[in-house]
Formats: structure tokens, C-alpha cells, sequence
């Protein structure tokens, strides 16, 4: 890009938290979800500074900040601004800081262009804690780096009795300081203006230091205290000294006791609001495909095209798509828990838990946004320290039930909770979530043992956020986000795979066609677990992606019989026999096989992409080989075993 | 005798004597703002031994306790 190499790159940095993704996204009007961990931002973003006609005119709360009055004159796009994680200091000491560092030192290595170093910093400094982000601001000076301070979260700040006066700190600190509202987008153009007067021609070559002493960190903070002290403006706390204690929500939801009610409360409620919320929604979308379906076939004469639209297409996706609003809901709670700064405070909770079976409080972020998806959780992993908790987070993650999931357990589940009994079929999946964890805890113990890396001193650190009321904007818009994303990158999936489906399962004819080869081939395979060939394929197929299986199903059974197809998937599967007999295929024992199956194999071809970047090559394919083979021993013991005490 | 940061009762605050503990330990510690002299609160503990909650220089962040415990006040 001959645009972007000639770009001026402006660096945001600051600590985790303090609000950097969203001045990014104002800066660059992006839409990046903003989450009140520390620690959400594990990667680097880059984007072209906005004119700033675009930015939010809102006025600055002060009037006096730094250069006042002068109109920007940046022109559009020739200003790059890189989101970075959030770092404590500038020597790091895990993956995500040192992505950020990266950005500081290898910025030609990391976005391209010609420069190891950016242009400029924009040092966000959050108003709340300055004595404890002051020390992060004073070694960006003192390393030669081109320096502008973004004062943010003034407004709570004042809740907890100061507030901080940018010029003060300005003249205390010798570079710009620009009060802004990251979340409202106040103060923008002033910030504009400040990064304009600030920004050179060319790079500085900085010096960042590779460890600091005791005394220099110690010097840091005496010097932080002291100017913290000095910047108040208004109100008598000193921010160096002030510890109050804590609010009336964390008094309860950090009790011990009521602490750990409440976390197995909120953990429980978010899965079960998943099945149970889901109902409505989820009969609304299977009665519009069985519309579509329906009128297709109307419209079509008999031919290949029509049983490749409404067995192939319609079918497939309908199948998957039903599953959607489960899929809404769960990225609306964990939306939900993510903006509100709970996430901190479970961390802080299961440390203990997590550090018994050799993983950290660190590990329950990545782990619960693992029943999202396994590849934001892959990289969330980034924020643990200690290289032995990180590899063995990352070896559990694919068995964190994933959103991909979804379809797979609600149809299951379908098959075996009878449909008037949403409570027993939410109680269900609340089950499988737990028979995940479970079964994560064995493997963990167990890589444990196997994974020779020497334990790491890092220990457990988590700081705790402010609460916020969750925002109705960040919450409905990210999840809108992320489920639209989902039925693209599944839906792409599904039709290509459920096309394939089709061809394959009707050509050379549906009698004799050539997935019914293949799957007679691989019959010794799936007849351990009580599945017929038809099953079988549809388990290979969902190595494509996982809902896949639902979708090939469907396709299977309807083009096996049409005119069966408008009852649904589950009655198709009521009736299913093993060819040639009338014994079924689909029954308790052999359905649970297939829950043990799909809660352990990794069938994910992104997850094993993702793991080779985050770790290695041998460790990828070995967790996949080995959750494949676990999968199906323990699938096929479910099965035989469960036959064995007799039940069908 | 020496005390450290996780023998504070809650809601007791003392102030920070050294910070020991094996070196990256204590540099993160320190770069947290827990540094000699500074001012610690206990705010909450874990249940079963678990993690506590410390408030040091207006943050709160919590501490796995054998971390707490190289803290010494």
C-alpha cells in the first residue's frame, strides 16, 4: 500500500482499560467492541484517522485546554492510528504487552512501512488512577518519543472526589495534555489539533529500556505521587493516598460467601438464558424456512433444481439458522457481563480453582469467551503471564462448548427432551456446559503433567474496574456484530457444504450415490458408536464446521424423503433405521455418544490455524489428533456402555 | 516478626515495608504500585483461600494471596 507507507503512524498506548479501543474507534470510526477488562484488546489495529469533519463536534468539557481555537488542518487519511493492548509498563511481561511494545520498536515488522518507531504517542491517561499510570507516561518521555497525553474518565474521577486539570499536568509534564470523553467522543478535535502541533516529519529513534531497576520503579512512583498530588483541581482527595474501600455493589459481589453464589448463579443464568429465551425466536425463524421452503417448491417444477434449492439449500441452512437466536442471546450476555466490569471480578474468584488445576484466574476470560468462539479465545489467552498457564489455557479452549456448538446440542437435546419441557432442556444444556468444564479441568490436570515447561513466577494479578452500567449502544451493537459475522462465516459454510451434500447424495443416483460409498467405506468407524453411514458422513462433514453436522442431516433426510422433510429434522430422525432394517439410529444411548463426541473432538480447522500462530505446529495437530481420538474412544464407551446396562 | 499484606484483616490498612518474592514477581507488584511506603488496604478476600482484593494508590486489584504474602508490611 503506497498510501500507507507514506502515512504518519500515531501510536495509542496507555494502561489496560483506560479506554484506548474507544478513542480508536472515534478516531477512526470503527465499530471495535470495547469490554471493561483489562486486557480485552490482545492485537494491534490500525486505521486511517477520519477527517475530522466526521468526529462528534461535542465541545470539550474545558475550555482552556491545550491549543485552543486552532482549526485542524490534518488532512484526511494521512494520519495512521494503531490501537494497541494495554501494558502496565514499558517492560512487558506477556504476549498481548508485548504486542504493544512491538508497536513501539518493530512497528516495520508489524504494519510494514519504513519506520521502527511511530511518529507519535497518544498516552491515554485515566483520571481515576493517575498515580498509578503517571510512571508508564514518564518512560515514553524519557525514552525520546514524541508525546501527547489523552486525560480520560475525568467525569468519574470526580465521583471519587478530584479531578485532574490538564493544564497543570501539562505544564508539570512539558508536552499537550487533552481532556477527553473516549465514550462520548468529547474532546476530539482538540486532541486533533494537539496530535497536528505534536506530529514531526520523520520518526524519532527512541530508546526503550529491557529491564528497570527496583529504585527506578520506586523513583517512578515517588515522581507520579507527587505530580498526581499537584494536578488536582478540585476536590480534597489526594489520588495517591486514597483508598476508600469498596462500593456497596463489590461489598456483595465480592463477599466470600455471597460472592461465590453469585458467580454460580450468573454463569448458570447465562447458559440457561440461552436455551429458555431462545424459544420464540427460534420457532418464528424454523416457520419462516419451512415458508420459503414450502413456496419454492410451489413455484419450481419437479426437477434437480428444486431438490437442490429445498433439499440442498433451504433444508441445510433452515436447519442451522433456527439456532441463531441462541446464538444472539449468548453474545448478548456475555456482551452484558463484558461491558459491566464483573469479568475482573470472576477472574479474581475462580483464581483459586483455576490455579489448583494448574491454570490461572487470568485463564477464565479466554476459557468463557471459548463458548463463543475457540479463536478470540485462542488470542485472548495473550494476557497470562506465565507461559505454563498460558499453553495449557490454550490446550482446554477447544473444549469449551463454542457457539458453533449450539446447533449441534439444541438439535440433540430436541431428540431427547420431549419439546413442552423448556426447563428440563435448559437444565440440559446447563448440564453440557458443565460436563465441559469438567472434562477441561481432567485435560488440564493431565497436559499438565505432560506439558515440560517449568512453572513461571508470574503469579495472579487482576485489577479490578470501576463498575459501569452496561451501555444499551456497546452491548446490542456488538452482539448485532458478532452474530451477523457468524451466519456470514457459517452460512458461507453451510451452503457450500450443504450444495456438495446434495450433489453427492443424489448423483450418481440417490439409491446408489457416491456419499453412501464413502460412508460404507468409513461404516467400521461409526458402527462403535451406534451410528449408521448416513450419520457418519454427516460427522466428516463437520470438520468443515461443526453446525454443519445439523445442516447435512438435514440434507440427508430430505433428500432421502421429501415429502417428510416439512415435519422437521427431529422426526426424520425418529424414523431413521439402519438401512435395510427396521431397527433405529437415533436412540438414547446413541445420541448421548454423539454429545460426548461433538463435547470433545476438535473439528475446527480455524482453531488448529489459530494454535500453530500461538504456539506451534506439533502442538496444534497433536490437540487436534488427540481430541479426535479421545472423542471418539469415549463416544463409543458411552454408546456400548449405556447398551450394556440396558438402556436402548 | 514480620507481617505481610495477606495477614491484613479486612478493611485494615498498612503501609508497604518491602516487596520480596521471586524477581518478576516483585517487579509486576512494584509496577502495580505496590512499592515501599505506599499505602495498602485489604478490601476482600476469596473464598477457600483465594485471591484479595487490595486497594493501593486509588486502584483495586486483586492478588493471588501466596503473591500478597511476598508483600511485607
Amino acid at each position: 500500500m503506497s498510501d500507507s507507507a507514506d502515512a504518519k503512524v500515531v501510536v495509542l498506548l496507555g494502561a489496560p482499560n483506560c479506554g484506548k479501543t474507544s478513542l480508536y474507534n472515534h478516531l477512526t470510526g470503527s465499530r471495535f467492541k470495547t469490554v471493561n477488562y483489562p486486557g480485552a484488546t490482545v492485537e494491534y489495529s490500525v486505521g486511517k484517522l477520519r477527517s475530522v469533519g466526521d468526529a462528534p463536534q461535542g465541545s470539550a468539557k474545558s475550555a482552556d485546554c491545550h491549543t485552543p481555537g486552532t482549526k485542524p488542518q490534518l488532512e484526511a487519511g494521512s494520519v495512521q492510528i494503531m490501537d494497541t493492548p494495554g501494558i502496565i509498563s514499558i517492560v512487558p511481561r506477556s504476549q498481548d504487552e508485548e504486542v504493544a511494545l512491538s508497536a513501539l520498536t518493530a512497528l516495520d515488522s508489524v504494519v510494514g512501512g519504513p519506520h521502527k518507531s511511530p511518529h507519535l504517542l497518544v498516552v491515554l491517561l485515566d483520571a481515576t488512577q493517575p498515580a498509578r499510570h503517571l510512571p508508564l507516561v514518564r518512560e515514553v518521555i524519557k525514552a525520546g518519543f514524541p508525546t501527547v497525553v489523552a486525560l480520560t474518565m475525568n467525569d468519574l474521577a470526580r465521583r471519587k472526589g478530584w479531578d485532574l486539570d490538564p493544564n497543570q499536568l501539562s505544564r508539570l509534564l512539558g508536552i499537550p495534555v487533552v481532556e477527553i470523553d473516549g465514550r462520548a467522543g468529547i474532546g476530539l478535535p482538540d486532541l486533533i489539533s494537539s496530535i497536528e502541533v505534536m506530529l514531526p516529519e520523520t520518526p524519532v529513534t527512541a530508546r526503550i529500556p529491557t529491564t528497570l531497576s527496583d529504585e527506578q520503579i520506586q523513583d517512578n512512583f515517588r515522581w507520579a505521587d507527587d505530580i498526581a498530588a499537584r494536578s488536582i483541581r478540585n476536590g480534597s482527595a489526594d489520588p495517591a493516598k486514597v483508598n476508600p474501600g469498596l462500593g456497596r455493589i463489590d461489598q456483595v459481589v465480592l463477599h466470600p460467601v455471597l460472592g461465590l453464589v453469585i458467580f454460580a448463579a450468573v454463569m448458570t443464568g447465562l447458559f440457561w438464558s440461552v436455551f429458555s429465551a431462545a424459544g420464540p425466536f427460534m420457532d418464528l425463524t424454523e416457520t419462516v424456512f419451512g415458508w420459503l421452503g414450502a413456496q419454492v417448491g410451489s413455484v419450481l417444477p419437479d426437477g434437480w433444481l428444486k431438490g437442490l434449492l429445498v433439499d440442498g439449500i433451504i433444508a441445510g441452512l433452515g436447519a442451522v439458522f433456527v439456532f441463531v437466536p441462541q446464538i444472539a442471546i449468548l453474545f448478548l450476555a456475555l456482551g452484558l457481563l463484558e461491558d459491566s466490569g464483573y469479568l475482573a471480578r470472576g477472574a479474581m474468584i475462580v483464581d483459586r480453582l483455576l490455579s489448583a488445576i494448574g491454570l490461572n484466574g487470568k485463564s477464565f476470560v479466554p476459557l468463557l469467551s471459548g463458548a463463543a468462539c475457540a479463536i478470540p479465545a485462542a488470542m485472548a489467552a495473550r494476557t497470562i503471564p506465565g507461559r505454563r498457564e498460558r499453553y495449557l489455557t490454550l490446550l482446554v479452549i477447544p473444549l469449551m462448548s463454542c457457539s458453533a456448538r449450539l446447533p449441534v446440542w439444541g438439535l440433540l437435546l430436541g431428540f431427547l427432551v420431549p419439546p413442552d419441557r423448556p426447563l428440563v432442556g435448559g437444565l440440559a444444556l446447563t448440564g453440557i456446559y458443565l460436563a465441559s468444564l469438567v472434562f477441561a479441568s481432567a485435560v488440564a490436570v493431565v497436559g499438565g503433567k505432560i506439558l515440560r515447561i517449568e512453572p513461571s513466577h508470574t503469579g495472579f494479578q487482576v485489577e479490578l474496574p470501576l463498575w459501569r452500567p452496561p451501555t444499551f449502544r456497546t452491548v446490542v451493537v456488538s452482539s448485532w456484530d458478532r452474530t451477523v459475522s457468524y451466519v456470514k462465516r457459517a452460512g458461507l459454510t453451510i451452503l457450500a457444504v450443504s450444495v456438495a451434500f446434495w450433489v453427492f447424495m443424489t448423483f450418481p443416483s440417490p439409491e446408489n450415490s457416491a456419499m453412501m460409498m464413502l460412508g460404507k467405506l468409513l461404516d467400521p468407524l461409526f458402527a462403535p458408536m451406534g451410528l449408521d453411514w448416513k450419520v457418519g458422513v454427516a460427522l466428516i462433514a463437520a470438520f468443515a464446521a461443526r453446525e454443519v453436522f445439523v445442516s447435512a442431516l438435514a440434507v440427508v433426510y430430505s433428500v432421502q424423503g421429501a415429502e417428510e422433510s416439512t415435519d422437521g429434522l427431529l422426526s426424520a430422525m425418529r424414523n431413521a433405521t439402519f438401512d435395510g432394517t427396521s431397527i433405529p439410529v437415533f436412540t438414547v444411548s446413541s445420541v448421548m455418544g454423539l454429545i460426548v463426541f461433538f463435547l470433545i473432538a476438535l473439528q475446527c480447522l480455524t482453531t488448529v490455524a489459530v494454535m500453530r500462530k500461538e504456539v506451534s505446529n506439533r502442538f496444534a495437530f497433536g490437540q487436534m489428533a488427540g481430541f479426535v481420538l479421545l472423542a471418539w474412544l469415549l463416544a463409543t464407551a458411552t454408546v456400548q456402555g449405556l447398551r450394556l446396562v440396558g438402556v436402548p | 516478626m514480620s507481617r505481610n499484606l495477606s495477614d491484613l484483616r479486612n478493611g485494615q490498612e498498612a503501609a508497604i515495608r518491602t516487596v520480596g518474592g521471586h524477581f518478576t514477581l516483585s517487579q509486576r507488584l512494584q509496577e502495580l504500585g505496590f512499592t515501599p511506603g505506599a499505602s495498602v488496604r485489604l478490601v476482600a478476600k476469596a473464598a477457600f483461600g483465594g485471591a484479595m482484593a487490595f486497594q493501593v494508590r486509588g486502584s483495586t486489584i486483586a492478588l493471588r494471596r501466596a503473591d500478597a504474602a511476598c508483600v511485607e508490611i
